[in-house]
């Protein structure tokens, strides 16, 4: 094998651009994610997080660039894009949990209908992630009997079912009373440590500090800054770096 | 134990009762005025004998009854298609696959057009016109292509019901299908399909109840049904009890119906919100 080859990265992006009509959101975004990385995406609001998940996990497509998944340009017009979809979970702000589907059920309809489980062994599989997460008892409710963090829970389960190589947490915890936070945030060190390979964008800085591999912040659509979580935090050497730190400081929320 | 006080409770539990008699004694009173002022109107006994008539009512029952099964008859086989292939059309015009896009159009086409045209006409044009073709291998039954041009006119209202429910589903409810993996057609059918379905349920109701009276359009075609039944009948005795039986027919069927519905509805909302 190259040598090359066996040095890539389980993502890469190169120059991603990506616009929503006039308003270009990525312009020319460059990262690098090894497997069993977690990295963070810090920055203001607009800076590009959330749509950059959502290019990785193919629910918005690029306009240039090229996103390569185990080396693979996913991003190409005409890829399989539900292939990808199979291997790379997504967990949104909103939950998404399916309301009309049993917790259960919401977890079981990906395995059955995508990984073609029957129906035993996918209610085992999601039996067995529910108990791993102290949900096992809500199995049978619907989604809207649940507190926000335990449907945000549900919701990351119901991505772990389809055993994914690599997880993407779009600000899963924003949507929280901040009392159901840590339970979610939890779950995610629970991931770390397991080895899953993870991309988050949050506000929670504290946890990002925590959590991370490397940190990147995210402004204008670039990455404007990336490092270790103490490089970032401590010593960040980018003015526009500086003065979100800062601005986040004074918010208290470092 | 919850902590109530007793005297904030008997105030509450007394003005409850007072509410519920204000509420009797003033249903009670509107229908006597209601009431004493038909009875005093000056036609009032030539209008009780003449659509009132009980005599009458018994004498046209066996009659009316048996063309009115005919309209339950012709609902009950039209609704179920309608159901069919309004949800098909609405389906066809949602897909964007580029090989589909004839079925797209002739489904957005056939909206279009047949909701533009009248549904008495339809049954007119359908109803004398297919069987004055005089096809082979198909009846000439005006029955049944009276029927026909009810479950084309009503398709087509119905699958725009069953359209509006299907974009009613936030788009993150497909964004959260598709980032699992489902397909388009997987996502329309677990994800999108049974959310939308249920929210269109009272206005289905609305148009099945509508159905149920547009069956005596076919009474245009000479089929004895329920409208014909009565009006010979009223035709032969200068009366129109007979007519008033039918509209009671009519009432027995819907009523029933509308309650079902909302139990349903209830049902589906208690169960998914505890």
């Amino acid at each position: 094998m190259p040598d090359n080859l066996t040095k890539m990265p389980k993502l890469r992006l190169t120059e991603v651009h990506k616009a929503f009509g006039d308003n270009s959101v990525l312009r020319g975004m460059t990262l690098d994610v090894d497997e069993h990385e977690v990295v963070t995406l810090i920055g203001p609001s607009g800076c590009g997080k959330s749509t950059v998940l959502r290019c990785i996990n193919l629910l918005e497509p690029i306009d240039s660039g090229a996103i390569l998944f185990d080396g693979d340009d996913v991003s190409w017009p005409g890829y399989d894009a539900n292939a990808v979809r199979r291997r790379v979970g997504i967990v949104f702000q909103s939950f998404n949990l399916f309301p009309h589907m049993t917790v259960v059920d919401n977890i079981t309809l990906a395995p059955r209908k995508v990984l073609g489980r029957s129906g035993d062994e996918a209610t085992d599989q999601a039996m067995q992630l529910l108990t791993r997460f102290g949900l096992a008892e809500k199995a049978q409710d619907y989604p809207d009997r649940l507190s926000g963090g335990q449907q945000q829970r549900v919701a990351i389960v119901r991505a772990l079912a389809m055993d994914p190589e690599m997880m993407l947490f779009d600000e899963v915890t924003s949507a929280l009373d901040p009392e159901l936070v840590a339970e979610v945030l939890e779950v995610i060190r629970g991931l770390k440590d397991a080895g899953l390979t993870m991309v988050l964008a949050t506000h929670e800085m504290t946890f990002a500090r925590e959590i991370s591999t490397r940190v990147a912040f995210l402004d204008g659509g670039v990455v404007a800054e990336l490092g270790t979580p103490e490089q970032i935090f401590e010593a960040p050497q980018v003015p526009r770096t500086q003065q979100f730190l800062a601005r986040v400081g004074r918010a208290g929320r470092l | 134990m919850p902590v109530v006080d007793p005297a904030r409770l008997s105030v509450v539990r007394r003005k409850s009762r007072r509410d519920i008699t204000v509420a009797t004694l003033s249903t009670v009173v509107f229908f006597v005025v209601l009431g004493y002022v038909v009875a005093s109107a000056p036609g009032w006994t030539a209008v009780q004998d003449s659509f009132f008539n009980l005599d009458d009512a018994i004498a046209s029952w066996p009659s009316v009854w048996r063309a009115f099964l005919l309209n339950v008859k012709i609902f009950l086989i039209a609704e179920p298609l309608i159901l069919v292939f309004a949800l098909m059309i609405a389906v066809l015009r949602g897909l964007r696959a580029p090989v589909l896009a004839p079925l797209r159009v002739v489904a957005t086409l056939f909206t279009d057009i047949v909701r533009g045209i009248p549904t008495i006409l339809l049954v007119y044009l359908m109803g004398f016109g297919v069987p004055a073709l005089q096809l082979q291998g198909v009846t000439n039954s005006v029955v049944f292509w009276g029927t026909v041009a009810l479950v084309v006119s009503y398709s087509a209202y119905v699958a725009e019901v069953f359209r509006a429910g299907i974009e009613s589903v936030h788009p993150s409810q497909r964004a959260a299908a598709r980032s699992l993996g489902l397909n388009n057609g997987q996502g329309l059918r677990y994800v999108i399909l049974p959310q939308a379905v249920r929210r269109v349920v009272p206005p289905l109701l609305n148009d099945f109840i509508s159905l149920q009276k547009d069956t005596a359009l076919l009474s245009l075609l000479g089929v004895i049904e329920i409208f014909n039944a009565s009006t010979i009948y009223s035709n032969n005795t200068f009366t129109y009890t007979a007519l008033v039986v039918a509209a009671l027919l009519f009432i027995a069927l819907t009523v029933p119906m509308a309650r079902f519905t909302d139990w349903v509805s209830a049902r589906m909302s208690r169960r998914q919100q505890g």
